[in-house]
């Protein structure tokens, strides 16, 4: 437990390299995405098979085990040994905690459910492939059963194995850099012998089902979506609320909702929700005082937590009211003294609190602390301001205003829109969640927060040390680029991806097949019929492009005339897809060169010749045979067939036009009978002329 | 009849524009008034009478170009010459004009040539207005396959510029 990250990772690279373990590839692919050793992903080629020796049973549900992005089946082992099993298949709508179950993999947990498998699988249950998860079936009832059915946990037992056994595995999670996220009653099981097994926590976003009671603030105010990746406070917050509830015997806060048991956790703070009412020796106070602090920092980790457990007494106080503000603010009839209470006020009542903030109250409440001048500063700069031209539906500059006054007096809670709540490295989920449940407001919502900017506000307050929250900051600095730019491959669709590495494609073409990488999706739309005609979507043009790194529109030079080219969808389509074939290294994609050469008629069709066009057409099928995309590519993108079509399409408008002048005027009958007559005129005046002139000189000649 | 010049020259160009008897013919006229009127006033006067119809024309015919005067002015002029030649070549010019203009044969032929004149203006027109509404018919015939033969070719956009 003492072991440092460094040896960690070496452990940890150690344990990849063990034929054993996960790394196994006997009966399929493996591939590490954007070369991360944590985002390791194995492909079995066998229906319904994981790693060549646990084999799902979709026919037979464990709704026990069910998550809400997980459903669970009972596996058999292939070779009738081994640990009892259940297999959990995530949704393909949401992000998978790929890093998560790679680690986790990788270590066998006493108190824990081990991973011991995770593949992506052909399923006989689903048309395409799931990823399958094989988790160690925990033995025992749930706390939570054990509670209902013997009331309290004994205080001795409590003590001395629950929670050093849970304290264990929170820390070699962290160590990991996970947070559990699920530390609660129906999660925990306990068998006949007294021992803890905890249960696992990848088949959902981090946190996502966890019971506003066992989240700190910042977690519990944001939607169970966008909580994010946590830090080292949260499973210990949970492991303390956890302990009081076994020692009261009962949840007080179960079939209580949620937002009544927020306010509650405002008002009264955790500490003394869960506490109050429970006669506990003075040993166990100093544990619950060290595990729910309000203040991050007096929060407990694992060498406070073992003191303790050794016998070592904090007399810790009860854990401080969130008071930064001795006088009371008014807000919709109510006084607050605490600027996290007031700021979810505010967002839960968006339009009282947009006229709130447009009134100088706040300041004035502020500006009586003297240490919180900075804070005045920014708060009196804060208007709607930043990013108008990229604004999406249902924000002003008021909205923006209230948002950005809820980031600076609670920069570490979540970012609030109106009914939006997400912390920062929450977004990506949620904005899965988006595309997942087609909910326009949180897509707009996460278009606002990106090309506003608003992550700023909390991105100086974001510690150094934690990475996960640096590495979303980062990725959503450049979302503000991707999302502002139009093109093929970029938009919203784009920072979909770059939030979530571990996301396989959301193309309904794909969807079924699970794609993790370019290579992936290459193959299976080569394979695959066409959905409507449609070979390539905004959803597929993002993921390829971001798997590329793409920080710009693939450049085609030859086009740089012909910019109705450039920006033609299908070229781009195609420029995407033949980088793609060309980085990943693909071999020959016949059906695919195919279906874009017959995708490529709308394209072909912008030139005006007909002749030209089935020049090039034929040229195009010439190529569709060798299966490389680059040079189908080179053909529609070759000018020569564009400058001629320009030069000859000038020369046939100008005839055209011509043509239809003298069209207009033969087809006036009157006019041609007139001109005809004219001329029958002047041959008139001619012969008559011509004979005159022949007379006179024969007489002349006569005459001498 | 030449109402519509301006859009005939339009669609057939027009090498030059006639407007009546040139200047030359003018002259020609003039002279041999002159002539007639120093040699004879009987020669002046047979032939005021035998360009009579020219006269009439040249009168009545008030259209650009005035094709019809000048073509029975050429006419009537062809019919009138070998008589003023035979005059001319006479020693006794006015006995000769008195004669000439006694002798209904010499009305006949003047008058004639000066008949011949107005049917050519009435035959002439109306036949090469055939020949050009059967030409223009099958020019408009072939323009309307070129302009296919273009949008087919380079489609329907060829026919918005």
């Amino acid at each position: 437990m003492a072991e440092n990250k460094d040896t960690n990772s070496k452990d940890f690279l150690n344990t990849l390299e063990d034929p054993a373990g996960l790394n196994s590839t006997s009966d399929g692919s493996e591939y590490y995405l954007r070369k991360n050793r944590h985002l390791r992903i194995t492909c079995s080629q066998v229906k319904d098979e994981v790693d060549g020796m646990f084999a799902i049973n979709f026919k037979q549900e464990l709704p026990q085990f069910n998550t809400a992005f997980g459903k669970a089946y009972s596996v058999t082992h292939k070779f009738g040994a081994g640990e009892a099993a259940y297999a959990i298949t995530l949704d393909k709508k949401y992000p998978i905690r790929l890093a998560e179950i790679n680690k986790l993999a990788a270590k066998t947990f006493d108190h824990m459910v081990n991973i011991l498998a995770a593949q992506v699988v052909p399923s006989s249950a689903s048309k395409g492939r799931v990823f399958a998860v094989i988790i160690e079936r925990p033995s025992g009832i749930t706390l939570a059963e054990y509670i209902n059915k013997n009331g309290a946990v004994n205080p001795d037992y409590l003590t001395r194995t629950l929670i050093p056994a849970i304290g264990v595995i929170i820390a070699e999670l962290q160590k990991m850099g996970i947070t559990h996220g699920r530390i609660n009653t129906n999660n925990i099981y306990l068998d006949e012998a007294g021992k803890i097994t905890v249960g696992e926590c990848i088949s959902e976003p981090c946190g996502y089902s966890q019971p506003i009671i066992y989240e700190t603030l910042n977690r519990a105010t944001a939607m169970p979506i966008g909580k994010g990746n946590g830090n080292e406070t949260v499973d210990y917050n949970a492991l303390g609320v956890l302990a009081a509830i076994l020692l009261r015997g009962k949840d007080i806060t179960e079939g209580v909702d949620q937002e009544e048991v927020l306010a509650r956790k405002f008002e009264e703070g955790t500490y003394k929700i869960v506490t109050s009412g429970i006669d506990m020796q003075p040993q166990m106070l100093d544990f619950f005082r060290g595990m729910l602090a309000n203040r991050k920092n007096e929060v407990w980790g694992l060498n406070q937590l073992q003191e303790w457990v050794r016998g070592r007494r904090f007399n810790l106080l009860p854990p401080a009211d969130s008071i930064e503000d001795n006088r009371p603010i008014a807000f919709n009839g109510v006084k607050y003294t605490s600027r996290k209470y007031l700021v979810h006020k505010l967002y839960i009542n968006w339009d009282e609190g947009k006229k709130f903030v447009q009134k100088d109250n706040i300041i004035r409440w502020i500006s009586r602390n003297p240490n919180d001048n900075e804070l005045i500063e920014r708060l009196e700069l804060a208007s709607g301001h930043y990013g108008k031209e990229r604004t999406a539906p249902g924000f002003d500059d008021e909205d923006e205003t209230l948002a950005q006054y809820i980031l600076l007096l609670d920069p570490t809670g979540p970012i609030r829109l109106r009914d939006f709540s997400a912390n920062i490295d929450g977004l990506g989920c949620a904005l899965a969640d988006a595309f997942a449940r087609n909910n326009t407001h949180n897509l707009h919502s996460i278009e606002n927060i990106i090309s506003h900017n608003l992550q700023l506000l909390t991105h100086s307050k974001a510690p150094s040390s934690d990475t996960s929250l640096q590495e979303a900051t980062n990725n959503l600095q450049k979302c503000i680029e991707l999302l502002r730019k139009k093109d093929y491959g970029f938009g919203i669709e784009r920072c979909l991806y770059e939030l979530n590495k571990a996301l396989p494609c959301q193309s309904p073409i794909l969807l079924e097949d699970l794609t993790f990488t370019n290579e992936e999706l290459l193959r299976t739309i080569d394979e695959n019929e066409s959905v409507g005609g449609k070979i390539i979507d905004k959803q597929m043009a993002a993921f390829i492009s971001e798997r590329l790194d793409l920080q710009m529109r693939v450049h085609l030079s030859a086009l740089t005339r012909f910019p109705e080219f450039t920006t033609n969808i299908y070229i781009q389509a195609l420029a995407l897809l033949s980088l793609a074939q060309q980085t990943c290294n693909v071999g020959a994609l016949p059906k695919l060169s195919a279906k874009i050469c017959d995708s490529l008629k709308g394209v072909t069709s912008i030139l005006h010749s007909k002749t030209i066009r089935v020049d090039l057409e034929e040229n195009l099928k010439k190529t569709v045979n060798k299966g490389v995309l680059s040079n189908i590519l080179r053909i529609i993108t070759n000018p020569k067939y564009l400058v001629r079509d320009r030069i000859g399409f000038k020369k046939a408008t100008n005839i055209y036009k011509n043509n239809a002048i003298q069209i207009v005027k033969l087809s006036n009958a009157k006019v041609v009978n007139n001109v005809g007559y004219r001329y029958g005129l002047q041959l008139a005046v001619m012969i008559s002329f011509f004979i005159a002139t022949i007379e006179i000189i024969t007489l002349v000649i006569k005459a001498f | 009849m030449d109402e519509n010049n301006e859009n005939n020259s339009a669609i057939i160009p027009v090498s030059s524009e006639l407007h009546g008897i040139s200047v030359a013919g003018k002259a020609i006229g003039l002279m041999v008034m002159i002539w007639l009127i120093s040699i004879s006033y009987y020669a002046f006067a047979f032939f005021m009478l035998g360009m009579l119809p020219a006269i009439l024309a040249i009168i009545v015919d008030k259209g650009a170009g005035r094709f019809g005067s000048q073509t029975i002015s050429a006419c009537n002029f062809i019919g009138i010459l070998p008589f003023l030649f035979d005059i001319g070549v006479n020693y006794e010019k006015s006995i000769a004009a008195t004669e000439a203009m006694k002798d209904p044969y010499t009305w006949m032929i003047i008058y004639g040539f000066a008949i011949i004149g107005l049917m050519l203006i009435y035959v002439l027109p109306n036949i090469t207005a055939i020949i050009f509404t059967i030409k223009a018919e099958s020019k408009l015939k072939r323009l309307t396959q070129e302009q296919e033969k273009i949008a087919n070719e380079w489609g329907d956009q060829v026919r918005n510029f």
